[in-house]
């Protein structure tokens, strides 16, 4: 195993995201897909970020489009990793989803979550302080919760507004850089989502699921999964529960992946890598051409 | 009278010669090809046995274990696989692809994540996670392999084997295996008319399979000088001063590490200011490190026996037979497991690094969610009770009045209190104890025991444990010197003061260190191209050392 596809969360869109792809053959398809499916232009997505369905939907068209483009000129991917919502793009990619269902699931899972918390929770980025002490921190307040283990010393904090603020001059008194709160209202990746995680279950199980072309990262375990059941577990549960992106990244490092490589919008997981390892070759399709990518996870 | 009539005593002699059989239309003397190597596993090895894969920190059988990896599970399944060292992605592969299931070890650094999982997961059952010398031990007890694949660098025609500077646990592997009607298979990197000396002889191998390409070997142990800290030549001027120099630290051994690699690199420059040469550190079980270049051409060294070679350091060593254990042939030949042997028994002092300490002294480097095992520290970190000869060192830690006379081996500890991300360095409770419960590990994976260590350095000062009386004592000897930690909050200065005076901490100035020397001036060499000045241009540094000036 050589390559891995990285596939970015909420948090890395952007307004003109769709530019690179408008015209393209995947983009287009794509589009016309939302339009028969959900009845909506695409480009009200990028143009408004304030709900998140738009921005769900918005990085799976990316997601797909891009990755499709990428395949196609002949870099194939042994294994998916998808960040949050980006994991829907994987499970595209892998055709344990069809484009279709992952649109409609992808619908769903934004709707549930605009519905669910409509105030009085939120999301805080912790950074410079190591994962195990904001575990400790944690453990003494209730309604906060470990949303994305991003890095060693990444990670961001799902919660009540009063209890995150709480726990804000603690974070920052045993060592913290920067506490940052996050612009959503929503608690995602914490057992608040249980119900939601339910209802996107008993919606997986009226899709046709396809065994995994491609290995797929799980959210929820940070293991490698080949199983379709396991890769739908983590897709309808990962709302629910933490994000272990960093172990992940070390699983797929000691398995001996040496591309990884970022699918569009942004860098920032590429820019993670390359704090974290020596060795690898982490490469983002937004500041590289095809030709460049293709040559660097060719080479011997 | 009872009669033995019906028992057969060569059932295993009988048993290896029918494996064996299987393979002689494959086999040519006692050599297979390169093509024909998973065909010869799967025929030599039997589901269920005991195969120990030669694989630790530095060397790799790692045609051997690809090899094994490309099995297929229906020929091959559950094996019990034993490994000092758990490093590449197709050892874990074994257990992912159901060719193995039990797993006996000592370290896991470059699988640490993984093996966690796995373990977890239950795709692995841990036998134990063991010392080095306790695992060699073993394979001579109740680990005893049906089959060993190990490493060598050459075969002759009749099946020799050179193993040369990176012999390592060849010879311990292969002596378990041979003698006991266990199968002996030798990935070589060439196959020549001549060796240059014979380490393991042909009797000992069964079947010589020309690898891929050379063995995995890795340069563990080079440390860059220029990644040393003005902190850890702070810790290193506390050792010196206030370990070797008051103990008078004749033999010793160094791991891996910075703030070791610091200590070296101040022996002829710091050591040599306090008149120190000839007193201290004149014996070592220690890797041929990069950094003991300057102290040996300084003539601080007489002795290094090593545990294996390190890559660029041939030439070097092979010029300098006087310090260095090297065969007729003029290359050096190293020796993991009578390395570790008088790493345990035979020196004053082991001094290493950890990533974690609880309030009494119990150290681990395993932390949530990494589960990494501890190579050669917890053998060589401890107190062997059973030592009889003595050194002034090693009577230094004896109790007053104990009639018996029983000195103790410096068991040092060296750590900076302030780490990255505010990871907490002192704790309460190991994280390996929660570690243990949740990978059903029978015990937590401590790394040095609290009643072994003896020394804690870090950079406010130096903690003599082994004078403390108490649990209680203890704690606050080591909260004396944990900075502006959690624990070293809890020390006032009236205790630093009453610690002092009994002389259980000395800081800096109670050992009349001038901190403001404590600068990179103070290294011997500051990079690895004064390493290689030193070496008088002998030390051929590794690519990857080389891009700074290339």
């Amino acid at each position: 195993m050589d390559t891995v596809f990285l596939f970015p969360g909420q948090g890395s869109q952007r307004h003109d995201m769709f530019q690179p792809y408008q015209g393209t053959k995947h983009f287009e398809l794509i589009k016309q897909l939302i339009e028969d499916e959900l009845q909506e232009d695409v480009n009200q997505y990028t143009a408004d970020f304030s709900s998140t369905r738009h921005v769900q939907l918005a990085l799976l068209i990316v997601g797909v489009s891009s990755s499709k483009q990428l395949v196609e000129a002949g870099i194939r991917p042994d294994c998916v990793a998808g960040h949050s919502a980006g994991a829907y793009s994987a499970a595209v990619l892998s055709e344990v989803l069809t484009l279709k269902d992952a649109i409609r699931l992808v619908d769903l899972r934004g709707r549930l979550m605009e519905q669910a918390f409509p105030s009085g929770y939120g999301m805080m980025a912790v950074q410079g302080l190591d994962v195990n002490v904001v575990l400790r921190v944690i453990e003494s307040q209730s309604d906060v919760y470990l949303a994305n283990e991003n890095a060693q010393q990444q990670v961001v904090l799902s919660g009540s507004e009063r209890s995150l603020q709480t726990i804000r001059d603690t974070l920052k008194e045993k060592g913290a850089r920067r506490v940052i709160k996050l612009s959503v209202t929503v608690p995602s990746h914490s057992p608040l989502f249980a119900k939601e995680a339910d209802i996107l279950r008993v919606a997986m199980k009226n899709v046709t699921i396809g065994s995994p072309k491609l290995a797929y990262v799980s959210n929820q375990t940070a293991r490698l999964l080949r199983k379709k059941e396991a890769i739908v577990e983590d897709l309808a549960g990962n709302i629910a529960s933490t994000v272990r992106w960093h172990p992940a990244m070390k699983m797929l490092n000691e398995r001996g992946i040496k591309n990884y490589v970022q699918l569009p919008p942004g860098t920032v997981y590429t820019n993670l890598l390359h704090e974290e390892f020596e060795g690898i070759q982490a490469l983002s399709v937004e500041t590289m051409s095809v030709d460049n990518i293709l040559q660097f996870v060719t080479k011997e | 009278m009872p009669t033995s009539t019906n028992t057969r005593w060569t059932k295993k002699r009988d048993a290896k010669r029918d494996r064996l059989s299987r393979i002689s239309s494959m086999i040519d003397g006692k050599f297979v090809q390169q093509d024909n190597i998973v065909s010869v596993l799967e025929r030599v090895i039997e589901p269920y046995d005991r195969v120990i894969l030669e694989g630790n920190n530095q060397k790799q059988a790692s045609f051997l274990s690809k090899s094994l990896a490309n099995a297929s599970n229906e020929a091959l399944h559950h094996l019990h696989l034993i490994m000092s060292s758990v490093s590449r992605p197709e050892h874990l592969d074994l257990f992912e692809n159901e060719i193995a299931d039990r797993l006996d070890f000592s370290f896991s650094g470059p699988q640490s994540t993984r093996i966690a999982q796995m373990i977890e997961d239950e795709e692995i059952k841990v036998g134990n996670i063991h010392t080095y010398i306790e695992l060699y031990g073993r394979l001579f007890i109740d680990l005893i392999p049906n089959v060993a694949l190990v490493a060598a660098d050459q075969a002759d025609a009749n099946g020799n084997l050179y193993t040369g500077a990176n012999t390592e646990e060849t010879p311990t592997i292969v002596e378990a295996t041979a003698f006991k009607n266990g199968i002996v298979i030798a990935q070589v990197n060439e196959i020549v008319d001549e060796l240059p000396r014979v380490d393991i002889p042909s009797s000992w191998v069964d079947v010589i399979v020309l690898g891929d390409e050379p063995y995995q070997l890795e340069a563990l142990f080079t440390r860059d000088p220029r990644h040393i800290t003005e902190i850890q030549i702070l810790m290193a001027m506390l050792a010196i001063r206030g370990v070797y120099e008051k103990h008078s630290v004749q033999s010793l051994n160094h791991g891996i590490g910075f703030n070791t690699a610091a200590i070296e690199l101040l022996l002829p420059t710091y050591g040599e200011s306090l008149n120190l040469r000839g007193k201290i550190c004149k014996h070592w079980a220690a890797n041929p490190h990069p950094t003991l270049i300057p102290a040996i051409e300084s003539g601080w060294i007489d002795s290094i026996h090593s545990f294996g070679g390190e890559k660029g350091m041939e030439q070097y060593i092979a010029a300098r037979p006087d310090v260095f254990f090297v065969g007729s042939d003029g290359t050096m030949r190293s020796n993991r497991t009578l390395c570790q042997m008088a790493g345990q028994y035979a020196v004053d002092l082991f001094i290493g690094s950890t990533l974690q300490m609880d309030y009494v002294g119990n150290s681990s480097t395993v932390v949530r969610g990494r589960l990494a095992g501890f190579g050669g520290a917890p053998n060589m970190g401890h107190d062997p009770k059973g030592r009889r000869h003595s050194t002034k060192a090693w009577l230094d830690m004896q109790k007053t009045g104990d009639e018996l006379v029983r000195g103790r081996k410096l068991v040092v500890q060296m750590m900076e209190t302030h780490q990255p991300g505010n990871r907490p360095v002192f704790v309460e409770q190991l994280d390996a104890i929660q570690v243990a419960k949740e990978a059903n590990l029978g015990t937590p994976p401590v790394m040095i025991y609290a009643d072994d260590v003896t020394h804690l350095v870090t950079e406010e000062g130096v903690a003599y444990l082994y004078k403390s009386d108490s649990p209680a004592e203890r704690k606050e000897a080591i909260a004396a010197v944990a900075g502006v930690t959690e624990l070293g909050m809890t020390s006032t200065a009236r205790q630093k003061h009453r610690l002092r005076e009994q002389g259980i901490i000395a800081t800096t100035d109670d050992l009349e260190i001038d901190v403001k020397k404590a600068n990179r001036s103070l290294l011997a060499a500051k990079s690895i191209e004064e390493l290689v000045m030193w070496s008088d241009n002998l030390y051929d540094p590794p690519e990857k050392f080389r891009s700074y000036w290339t």
